[in-house]
């Protein structure tokens, strides 16, 4: 073993020696017929294909006899721009010349050269030049007929402001590529929608580490809601059981033990959805022997359905905690109406929401988060997730603002019994909540680019597990508060169950003239040891 | 005669891991040519180790050649590199633990290996031949006959003709000096398995080199014209010749030591019989059907016990990450883009910012 270890030792060690030199892709012209050349900077291999500075110099030089004659005052520039081309570090490729350029020499040498009895070069010929200057495609108009160079710099300045036009040309490019079926890899083209869908097998520009982060966090929300929802109904139970005290006495507790019920409901959505998402096939469908991505528009009953409990139930548990926002003052009047009609109230939580998740499936706004692989509704477009969602939190949020900032001014003329102070800190968590969600949209409105809805991040984490993180918070407040009023009840009941102990009764005064019998004190000094 | 497999494979191994300090002229590729006069060559020479004493002379005698050697061999490994990036194995001649580098196995990893490091000493004299940077050669050989035309005919001339002028690479004198300095260890141990194999190899790389000549031509006359056009041989570049190497590795065939002779046993194609099977052929590895084809002893190691972390695998993470994971790394960088040419003569961009992804193992 010892030789081998010398031997990689002195491996690593002549590895020291590698030298690496990088070479800078444009060079100078610098060659005598092209020195007045307004650029300075070449690179090869030029435009008929010669690899060396040296090969291009052999080349030009063939044209002297041409260059006396002065048939044209554009030739010097035209054969310096095609033998020595201009080069930018900024380019892939060198700058030529025109065809316009190479068309006016061509015309003014091409007699010259046929009196010889040549023909034009074939290496030069024009139709391998551009037609023009443009994006795609750049090249030097060169000099006029009269070999005078203009600045056109001050017209690039005005045409700047026409820029934007040409960038809405490469959209309307891009669009006809697709609607003529023309979709990129890993994608299939829909003749229904006319547009490219992504397949499953297609990331979609979503790492695996993010893929992976997103459904954790997931399960750890929607795991610890069902666990403290649990550990809430047990509490209720047990309160019942024992018939001493009603868990539930007021509005305001009855809100948020549903609240916490609805968003528990949430939570095994979520659960089963990510437990089971490849068995269920959640977020992919069978189209045309092509298993695609769920997308906005194409229609899969699974992903539906999904969508739909949690739009459902996710808005049910948000009605209830508007329900806390406006009952937790019973000094209001609001709150008084609401506990003389419970029932009706309960109908309408229960009602509401189907209005929008109606609405949302007549617009086919559900489909598949490429981020979570679950199927949201509102995850179609950026226009249903602005109506379906942002509305929805923002319409709660003035109506909770509004309950919230009135119950307060309530406050100073009522009575101590009236106001639950814990259901009015909980009250107003969900409109700071809500703030914050609604930022995240208008974070992604103003940064596209950063497609931070493809990765895990502070952003797309607060738009996609909102519900479960609102879930979370609502099912420990309610654990903590019916852990406190449990608390609060046993100490009553001790105060009230106190028996009086035995109270001391005043010994008797012993007479004096019982003490002179010397037989009746020997017998009450031994009873009193 | 009848030989126990068991014994048989115990005498492979042996042969096989005997030589200690096989074919260190490798090493050269790592050495530093800056300083590489004729001053220092002896210290340079005598610096490498494992060099026979024939190659330290010839080092010594030809410090200038030497030194094309050596930049054949670093582009050689540079361009096997390159090639293999996107691969389990990205061309390491060095594994961690003793005895596990991919040169020690008899692998087809280190045919190819042997292949293109003969072929880029070849590629590299021949080059620095034609642009006349060694002394004792000159222009390659041009074919004759073929393509040429009669002086008398010079008025019917068309646009095919040309003749065979100019400075072909020589690739003659690449293979013949790399034959004597590369092969020299191998030759000394004609009779070992793993010397044949790397003499097989060598070839190979150097006969590839040799029919991937193309024809250039250049124009000749005033001003553009094609009065004259002549013509010569070069060598493709090589980092296309090593992407025509890598199809060979691919189909490297196995072969086995048959007294003294590397044989490559022929599948029988009409089914699994017992009948046919006695009847099956065995192929000679020198024969000329093996004479382009990449061979190899062993089966190669699992270089899956290379330590991947933080290796960027580019799109194929499944396979270079061992399944091990990756992680995606994202960063916004800003790049010139919707760039116009303004007359005369400005390029003008703009930035935009596009998000760059990379993966690394894990």
């Amino acid at each position: 073993m010892g030789p081998f270890r010398g031997y990689l030792g002195v491996t690593w060690l002549l590895l020291l020696f590698v030298i690496g030199v990088d070479g800078q892709r444009c060079q100078k012209v610098d060659h005598e017929m092209c020195n007045d050349l307004p650029y300075n900077l070449t690179s090869f291999p030029n435009l008929v294909d010669e690899e060396s500075w040296k090969d291009a110099s052999e080349s030009i030089l063939t044209y002297k006899p041409l260059l006396s004659v002065v048939c044209s005052e554009q030739l010097k520039f035209f054969l310096c721009s095609v033998y020595f081309p201009m080069c930018n570090e900024k380019l892939a490729n060198p700058i030529g010349p025109c065809r316009p350029l190479c068309l006016s020499v061509q015309e003014k040498c091409l007699p010259v050269l046929e009196s010889f009895g040549f023909k034009w070069p074939d290496v030069i010929r024009c139709d391998k030049f551009p037609l023009e200057n443009n994006r795609e495609k750049m090249c030097m108009k060169g000099p006029n007929e009269q070999g005078a160079i203009q600045d056109e710099r001050a017209k690039f300045a005005a045409k700047e402001s026409e820029d934007d036009g040409n960038d809405r040309v490469e959209d309307i490019q891009r669009e006809v590529d697709r609607l003529n079926g023309k979709c990129p890899q890993d994608e299939v083209f829909l003749n229904r929608s006319s547009k490219c869908v992504p397949l499953c097998s297609n990331p979609q520009k979503v790492g695996q580490t993010d893929r992976e982060s997103a459904t954790r966090l997931l399960l750890f929300l929607s795991l610890s809601s069902v666990i403290l929802t649990i550990l809430s109904v047990f509490i209720v139970g047990l309160s019942i059981y024992f018939r001493r005290l009603e868990m539930l006495h007021s509005l305001t507790e009855t809100a948020m033990f549903f609240s916490c019920i609805s968003f528990c409901a949430t939570s095994v959505i979520y659960i089963v959805s990510i437990s089971f998402k490849d068995q269920f096939q959640i977020s992919c469908t069978d189209y045309t022997h092509h298993l695609l991505f769920v997308v906005g528009g194409l229609s899969h009953v699974p992903c539906s359905s999904v969508a739909s409990l949690i739009y459902y139930t996710a808005t049910c548990s948000r009605l209830w905690w508007l329900l806390i926002c406006v009952s937790w003052n019973k000094a209001t009047r609001t709150s008084h109406i609401l506990d003389d009609s419970r029932t009706r109230v309960i109908m309408l939580i229960l009602g509401i929401p189907l209005a929008p998740l109606m609405l949302a499936l007549l617009a086919k706004a559900v489909a598949a988060n490429p981020l979570t692989g679950l199927c949201f509704i509102g995850a179609a477009s950026p226009g249903t997730d602005w109506i379906f969602n942002f509305c929805r939190e923002l319409i709660l949020f003035l109506i909770s603002s509004i309950a919230l900032s009135s119950a307060c001014c309530r406050l100073l003329g009522s009575d101590e019994q009236d106001v639950n102070g814990f259901a009015g800190v909980i009250a107003a968590v969900y409109p700071i909540a809500g703030l914050f969600y609604m930022l995240s949209f208008v974070n992604d409105a103003t940064q596209p680019f950063l497609s931070l809805d493809r990765s895990f991040n502070a952003v797309s984490a607060t738009k996609f597990s909102f519900d479960l993180l609102l879930s979370f918070i609502m099912c420990a407040f309610c654990l903590i508060y019916l852990l406190f009023k449990l608390t609060r009840s046993s100490s009553k009941v001790s105060k009230e169950g106190y028996q009086p102990a035995v109270p001391k009764l005043p010994q008797p005064a012993i007479p004096g003239s019982v003490r002179s019998n010397t037989y009746a004190s020997t017998f009450r000094t031994n009873n009193m040891i | 005669m009848h030989i126990n497999t068991p014994v048989l494979l115990a005498i492979i191994y042996f042969l096989v891991f005997a030589p200690k300090s096989a074919d260190a002229w490798w090493l050269l590729s790592k050495t530093d040519t800056s300083s590489a006069n004729s001053g220092s060559s002896p210290i340079l020479c005598k610096n490498v180790p494992g060099l026979t004493p024939q190659q330290k002379r010839m080092c010594h005698e030809n410090p200038n050649i030497i030194k094309y050697l050596i930049s054949g061999l670093r582009s050689a490994l540079h361009t096997c590199e390159y090639t293999f990036q996107r691969e389990a194995w990205n061309c390491t001649l060095t594994l961690p633990g003793v005895g596990t580098s991919p040169l020690q196995i008899a692998s087809r990893e280190s045919a190819y290996v042997y292949a293109i490091s003969a072929a880029g000493v070849s590629h590299s004299l021949a080059r620095a031949c034609s642009k006349g940077l060694i002394d004792d050669c000159g222009c390659g050989e041009t074919p004759q006959g073929s393509g040429s035309v009669a002086v008398s005919q010079a008025s019917s001339r068309s646009s095919s003709d040309f003749v065979w002028a100019g400075c072909s690479d020589n690739v003659k004198f690449g293979n013949t000096f790399g034959r004597k300095f590369v092969d020299q260890y191998d030759r000394q141990h004609a009779t070992e398995p793993r010397s044949q194999m790397n003499l097989h190899n060598n070839r190979v790389g150097r006969r590839l080199l040799v029919n991937a000549m193309n024809k250039e031509c250049k124009c000749h006359g005033v001003s553009g014209s094609c009065v004259t056009k002549t013509c010569w041989k070069v060598m493709p570049k090589f980092d296309e010749f090593a992407s025509r190497l890598h199809q060979k590795y691919q189909l490297a065939k196995l072969v086995t030591n048959n007294d003294q002779k590397l044989t490559v046993r022929s599948s029988p194609s009409a089914g699994s019989s017992g009948r046919s099977e006695r009847f099956a052929r065995n192929m000679d590895a020198s024969s000329k059907q093996m004479r382009n084809e990449l061979i190899y002893l062993d089966a190669s190691p699992n270089y899956c016990a290379i330590d991947v972390k933080d290796r960027e695998c580019g799109e194929n993470c499944p396979n270079i990450c061992c399944g091990r994971g990756w992680r995606t790394t994202r960063e916004i960088v800003d790049e010139p883009c919707h760039c116009q040419f303004v007359w005369c003569c400005e390029v003008k961009c703009k930035t935009c910012k596009k998000l760059v992804e990379r993966n690394y193992c894990l």
